[in-house]
């Protein structure tokens, strides 16, 4: 079967979802907003008709067609928080999942093909594409990534594994000016899926008539001159990382100069001001389905503030259109409950729904033998699983907002597993105190269980206040659960980069966190499902490494095996249908395993935006690597009448 | 407040005027005279008893807390305080508000509403769970309690947390530590202020000079990356109580620096006063010159010292739990309960999450500092002011 | 004297050096470096992260090397070329980040100064003259009310009720439509707006310090037999008490400019973080979470030295006011 996504060519739901996506029969006239008239009589800008491709991204509208104008005042952490930005306004890519997150569609390609042993993609990209300076966006600069960054040593010292299979780096070719082919060694069934995460950036950010001058192959004698020039820069690798950095760190949103392909451009950079500020990009490539280049507004603001807390005080005072992140969980819900009169602005439905709000995960490969021993033991954990009052947790930490659940795929998916979601859920202290009985019989004076040489059973567990999602809260109820059975749980506060060296180092006893897959996601990143070297989830690091590369880690049991080789048959799987059926067996696999404890299923969270704003998607799902709103930010509007 | 600092007398504490009568005063001995002078402080007197009935709250918290700080209670997260109440239907029976309890699920609230009809009785002395008191008196008391305790009839005299817990309690079991703890850095930054600043302002020359660099150096480094980094550094095995008093000796050893500047300062000014001077003429050894007239000579300046430094500590340790890097669950402070309380949803919608800890730390604070005024009056032979 | 100055200048050096050293191992201190923030910032956008990426970065930014080179090269940057080093995270030299925020941070210390010497010296004065009068009691409890709070409590309560009953704007210290307008009236009068509310906060905590130490100088003036005799002359009380005492009394609390100033700068630190200020404060905060060294080194170096000049200055005035101290 030979796979073609066209613009066109779209069935069922997504025909009707993207009804507007043919050629419309006005595209012969196309208007622009009226802020950009001037410019364009003064001679400054080139009429819209020439600004846009010649088959635009005709936006599917939430609710319909929208009026220009207007500033987007929205907020974000003044440090570490650059990632909001990309989230709000830079998620382009060649291929992007559809608003509801059901389908993977054409973006900035028109069309791309797959071949029939899922090895092959090759992509068809808008003709007339350009840069938000003017200039033409084409295959070269998809080939400059791949030639002149992705297998650059230098520049790329290790290769993203979005475009690595079994190792091998995919072949990138230029088929013809439009046209550009991506091959893989072997079968990869989910690399469109892949890419239209927000990891799939990586092809079409790299201007290369911009940033050809920072680059040793291409300005060579140059060179010398312009990292003298460069106070942070020693080499031309620290000059080019400047100009344009991996992943959206800080230089990305620092340098105005770099020309993009997003809805807006920067204007005030992400540096030491109090603010960021981005205007439209007059070269946008998308339109309404009245031919209205898109996007609507104006402008977009973030202030820069340094306490979630003075974020919420100001929403309620109606400084902002739109907030989501660091005020969206259940402490702040009623705050922001009584402020909506004053601060002009609704509450929005955001499906950020992963596979378990909090989960309770051992070191499955500790170094200590002898809780090495008990926490492999499928039958601790169940107990422990038992002792559990899990709807109390969420009645006094999550406001009754949740359910008793394990790590699974949300009901409503088609890959939920009954099982996988809710063995093991009942709070039934007599019977982990039964089954504890069978492991560790003996206890000392204060009721604690011995272990087997005699000494008090301890786990010393890793709480890291993150999400907030209240996990010390959360542990100091479960540290209470576990007593009641006996079990002594010690609580260490920590901050989530200190966590981080001790799961590299292999040194957490158990810790707490969220775990993603709940949705689609779970396809691509399934590391809450098996040992899978990834990031955030370390229960069994060890055999996690022995995955990616058997010469290292250690050597999983047999039944972790299993798994192991059920999800490698869900990466190789070519069709829709064969690929839910391996992963539902790789799911049933997984339940058997039981590796951690999930406490709440999540619900879902929030967003507030200005009542004034039009086609905000209610329900938009977000997830680490689904970098919404950004993709449905351009057809927002404001209704001020 | 991040700094230690000693703070010179303050107002409110009259200077005795009158002389107690002089038949008495030629015969008493030292704390005779220095208990004369102290009571004729009214302001430090009752601060004296405010700051021993703090010490008594939090030495026998266990029985004054009528509920397990760290119990929960999903019925009643961020239940309002609620007032006792003497008489029902004009008869004597103590008893506070009963409450019931809506949950708004679009707010994500529960709403409290007073129940006329449900009071919750109390009295005094309940039975309660054994617990040891002083961690070895085996009790089942507590000082009151609801007569009929129950998931629904919790007394909450300070309102209850997020998780239901009762501030009452919380801010009992709160005074252990932040009143005991600090005491030991206290100690320490007393013992070092006045050993080393004596040593520095009595010998003066060489000696001075390398003492006063090096508390410049010790005193230009900013405390709060210090404490963030030394904090850091502490093994995350070690037990939250031992962290902590990992932290509270840094702070210490930190803040002994402006003790000894005084106390140099105080030494350099005295040692060419007359009597010194004297001293030294008759022969004395420089050691005992020391400790026969200097020391006693601000022996009023280390106890009130002692006094006035224990609020800083408080407060220390409040910006510790700020920074998160004070004191860890289940342990609770002053602090603690603070940090807890530092968001929007407590100044708007629970007010007393704040303001109870708030006001405890301002009740200890003030009277710590006017008794160690008075203390500091009283035993001062000059009645000097500064 | 002016021999006591260039001694005490010779002996800035040494310190100084201690002081550099300190700065670099505070940052050192906890596990791991910027990369293990890096990482964990890569893992929640959904990011895996490459071993190989990870380790060619830690060897460009020479986190590799032992500690004591890195210091080194570090110091040599500094002394030859004022080069403070990059800041990691936000990819930028240090320099360029740091003064427009000093800058603010010293504006808001002397400000703050100002606010609280305005205050305290009357009130130590008013204080000592009506010796336990109604007015010294309740200006001696109002000060060290404000000093037994918390000031970040004080900072979100006093932004809550500000936006909230006064419908002002709260955080930083311009308008959203000033941040980036040039300097003018208009500007000048939302920041009068905005500065007013964390100079009250960070300054009155210290107020309570500052009317002890007023108080209890003039106290000590006003006992002195020079007073009783210019009484007995007949001149008026209040010519009386500005002549002399005061400003002797003053002299001591002049003496301690040179503490209060950095320790303003170190103090406003939280403040700064909760009401969202473009000072240092907040920078160096999240500069020590991420280990961002450069930037943090610099912060805490620069904050260091202002305290030893300030020390120096210190000592200085009072080997001016007091010769015994400077003939030792």
């Amino acid at each position: 079967m030979r796979l073609t996504l066209k613009a066109r060519a779209w069935t069922s739901a997504a025909a009707l979802l993207l009804a507007g996506t043919a050629y419309p029969a006005l595209a012969q006239t196309y208007s622009q907003a009226p802020s950009l008239d001037a410019r364009v009589e003064s001679g400054d800008l080139p009429p819209v008709e020439e600004r846009l491709p010649q088959t635009p991204y005709v936006e599917t509208m939430i609710d319909g067609v929208g009026e220009y104008g207007g500033t987007l005042r929205t907020t974000i952490l003044a440090n570490g928080d650059h990632y909001n930005l990309t989230r709000t306004v830079a998620n382009e890519l060649l291929v992007r999942w559809d608003p509801t997150w059901s389908e993977v569609v054409p973006s900035l390609a028109e069309e791309v093909t797959a071949s029939d042993d899922a090895t092959t993609y090759t992509f068809k990209l808008r003709e007339g594409l350009r840069w938000s300076d003017g200039e033409p966006f084409t295959v070269d600069d998809i080939m400059f990534w791949y030639e002149d960054v992705f297998m650059n040593e230098a520049l790329s010292p290790s290769r993203n594994p979005t475009f690595v299979v079994n190792g091998e780096p995919v072949v990138v070719t230029k088929i013809d000016e439009n046209t550009v082919e991506f091959k893989f060694a072997s079968p990869y069934g989910l690399f469109l899926q892949q890419l239209a995460y927000g990891q799939g950036h990586l092809p079409v950010i790299y201007p290369k008539h911009y940033l050809s001058q920072f680059h040793e192959d291409y300005n060579a004698e140059g060179l010398p001159e312009l990292i003298a020039a460069d106070p942070a820069a020693g080499d031309w690798v620290a000059l080019f990382n400047s100009k344009v950095s991996l992943t959206f760190q800080p230089p990305f949103w620092q340098n105005l100069e770099l020309p993009t392909i997003n809805p807006w451009v920067l204007t005030v950079p992400y540096a030491d001001g109090e603010r960021v500020v981005a205007e439209r990009n007059p070269y946008y490539w998308k339109v309404d389905p009245e031919g209205n280049q898109l996007p609507y507004i104006d402008q977009v603001t973030w202030a820069k503030l340094d306490d979630p807390q003075l974020m919420a005080l100001r929403m309620t005072s109606g400084d902002f259109d739109f907030a989501f992140r660091h005020i969206n969980n259940a402490t702040f819900r009623s705050v922001l409950f009584d402020g909506q009169e004053s601060g002009n602005y609704r509450f929005v439905d955001v499906r950020d729904l992963p596979a378990n709000d909090a989960v309770i995960l051992l070191n499955l490969n500790i170094e200590d033998p002898v809780k090495n021993a008990i926490f492999n033991n499928k039958d601790f954990r169940i107990a422990l699983s038992h002792a559990i009052n899990r709807q109390e947790i969420i009645d006094l930490v999550y406001v009754g907002q949740g359910a008793p659940a394990q790590v699974a795929i949300q009901p409503e998916h088609e890959l939920y597993n009954e099982r996988l979601a809710t063995q093991y859920t009942e709070f039934d202290p007599e019977l982990a105190n039964q089954m504890l009985d069978e492991i560790m019989p003996e206890r000392d004076g204060d009721g604690y269980r011995l272990d087997p040489e005699g000494n008090r059973f301890t786990i010393n567990f890793m709480v890291s206040d993150v999400f907030g999602l209240s996990y010390p809260d959360v542990m100091q109820l479960v540290q209470g659960y576990a007593r009641e059975v006996g079990i002594d749980i010690q609580l260490r506060t920590t901050d989530r980069a200190r966590l981080n060296t001790m799961w590299y180092a292999n040194e957490q006893e158990a810790y707490i966190w969220n775990c993603v897959g709940g949705l689609s996601e779970a396809y691509t990143d399934v590391r809450c499902y098996m040992p899978f070297q990834k990031a955030d989830i370390f229960f069994a690091m060890k055999w996690a490494e022995w995955y990616a590369d058997p010469a290292t880690g250690e050597e999983p049991p047999a039944e972790v095996q299993a798994l192991m080789e059920a999800y490698d048959d869900v990466n190789a799987a070519v069709t829709d249908e064969d690929r839910l059926a391996q992963m539902q067996e790789f799911l049933e696999l997984s339940a058997e395993n039981f590796f951690h404890i999930g406490i709440s299923r999540p619900m879902p969270k929030y967003m507030m935006t200005s009542n004034d704003l039009r086609n905000v998607v209610d329900g938009i799902p977000i997830t680490g690597n689904l970098w919404h709103p950004a993709p449905t930010l351009s057809q927002w509007w404001f209704d001020r009448d | 407040m991040t700094d230690i600092q000693h703070l010179p007398p303050a107002a409110g504490v009259p200077a005795p005027t009158t002389s107690p009568r002089k038949g008495d005063i030629a015969v008493a001995g030292q704390w005779t005279l220095f208990w004369l002078k102290f009571k004729k402080h009214r302001l430090a007197l009752v601060s004296l008893f405010v700051v021993l009935f703090l010490y008594l709250v939090a030495a026998f918290a266990d029985f004054i807390a009528p509920l397990d700080p760290n119990a929960t209670n999903a019925t009643f997260t961020y239940a309002p305080p609620t007032p006792i109440g003497l008489f029902i239907d004009g008869s004597f029976a103590p008893h506070v508000e009963g409450l019931s309890m809506t949950l708004n699920q679009d707010s994500m609230r529960r709403e409290f509403a007073v129940d006329p009809e449900n009071p919750v009785r109390i009295g005094l002395f309940v039975p309660s769970q054994p617990y040891r008191l002083l961690g070895f008196i085996p009790m089942q008391t507590k000082l009151f309690g609801a007569l009929e305790p129950g998931p629904r009839s919790a007394v909450y005299l300070f309102g209850a947390d997020r998780l239901g817990r009762d501030i009452f309690s919380r801010v009992v079991h709160g005074a252990k530590i932040s009143l005991s703890i600090g005491l030991v850095g206290v100690f320490l930054s007393l013992v070092l202020g006045v050993v080393i600043g004596g040593i520095s302002g009595f010998f003066g020359g060489t000696v001075d000079l390398v003492i006063q660099r090096f508390i410049e150096f010790l005193r230009s480094i900013p405390t709060i990356p210090l404490w963030m980094g030394l904090a850091a550094a502490i093994p995350v095995g070690w037990p939250p109580i031992q962290t902590y008093f990992v932290i509270t000796l840094i702070v210490s050893l930190i803040g002994w620096t402006s003790l000894a500047r005084e106390v140099r300062g105080k030494f350099l000014s005295l040692r060419n006063e007359d009597f010194v001077v004297a001293a030294r003429l008759d022969g004395m050894s420089e050691i005992g010159i020391i400790l026969k007239h200097l020391v006693p000579s601000f022996m009023s300046h280390i106890i009130a010292t002692l006094t006035l430094a224990i609020p800083t500590m408080i407060l220390a340790e409040t910006a510790l739990s700020f920074l998160g890097i004070g004191l860890q669950p289940p342990i609770i402070s002053w602090g603690v309960l603070l940090q807890e309380a530092q968001n929007i949803r407590a100044v708007s919608q629970a007010p007393w999450l704040l303001f109870t800890p708030a006001a405890a730390i301002v009740i200890a604070v003030l009277s710590l500092n006017f008794l160690g005024d008075g203390l500091r009056d009283a035993a001062d032979p000059y009645e000097s002011h500064s | 004297m002016i021999l006591f100055i260039l001694k005490r200048l010779l002996f800035v050096i040494p310190t100084l050096f201690a002081v550099s050293i300190v700065a670099f191992a505070i940052i050192q201190l906890p596990p791991g470096d910027y990369l293990t923030t890096l990482m964990a910032d890569w893992a929640s956008q959904g990011g895996a992260v490459e071993a190989g990426t990870v380790a060619a970065m830690r060897e460009r930014y020479g986190l590799d090397q032992p500690i004591y080179v890195q210091y080194y090269k570090w110091m040599a940057g500094i002394l030859t070329r004022g080069d403070f080093g990059i800041s990691f995270e936000l990819g930028q030299p240090v320099t360029n980040l740091i003064w427009n925020r000093l800058g603010f941070s010293f504006l808001l210390a002397f400000l703050t100064l100002c606010f609280v010497w305005a205050l305290a010296i009357p009130i130590g004065i008013l204080s000592a003259v009506r010796q336990y009068s109604i007015t010294d009691y309740s200006a001696t409890f109002m000060a060290f009310f404000f000093l037994a709070v918390p000031d970040f409590v004080l900072a979100l309560v006093a932004m809550y009720v500000w936006s909230t009953y006064f419908g002002q704007s709260v955080g930083g210290l311009f308008s959203a439509q000033y941040i980036d307008a040039p300097w003018s009236w208009g500007k000048f009068l939302d920041f009068v707006n905005h500065v007013w509310l964390p100079v009250f906060v960070i300054g009155i905590g210290s107020l309570a310090a500052l009317v002890r130490i007023m108080r209890a100088n003039l106290l000590d003036e006003l006992s002195k037999p020079y007073v009783t005799t210019a009484r007995a002359k007949g001149m008026s009380e209040f010519e009386l008490l500005i002549r002399y005492p005061v400003r002797l009394a003053l002299n001591p609390l002049i003496s301690t400019l040179g503490w209060i100033l950095p320790a303003v700068i170190s103090g406003e630190i939280i403040v700064s973080v909760v009401m969202s200020l473009p000072t240092t404060g907040p920078l160096l905060l999240r500069a020590l979470l991420a280990q961002d060294m450069y930037l943090a080194g610099t912060l805490i170096l620069l904050i260091s030295v202002l305290t030893v000049i300030g020390t120096l200055i210190s000592d200085i005035l009072l080997a001016i006011a007091d010769p015994r101290i400077r003939y030792q």
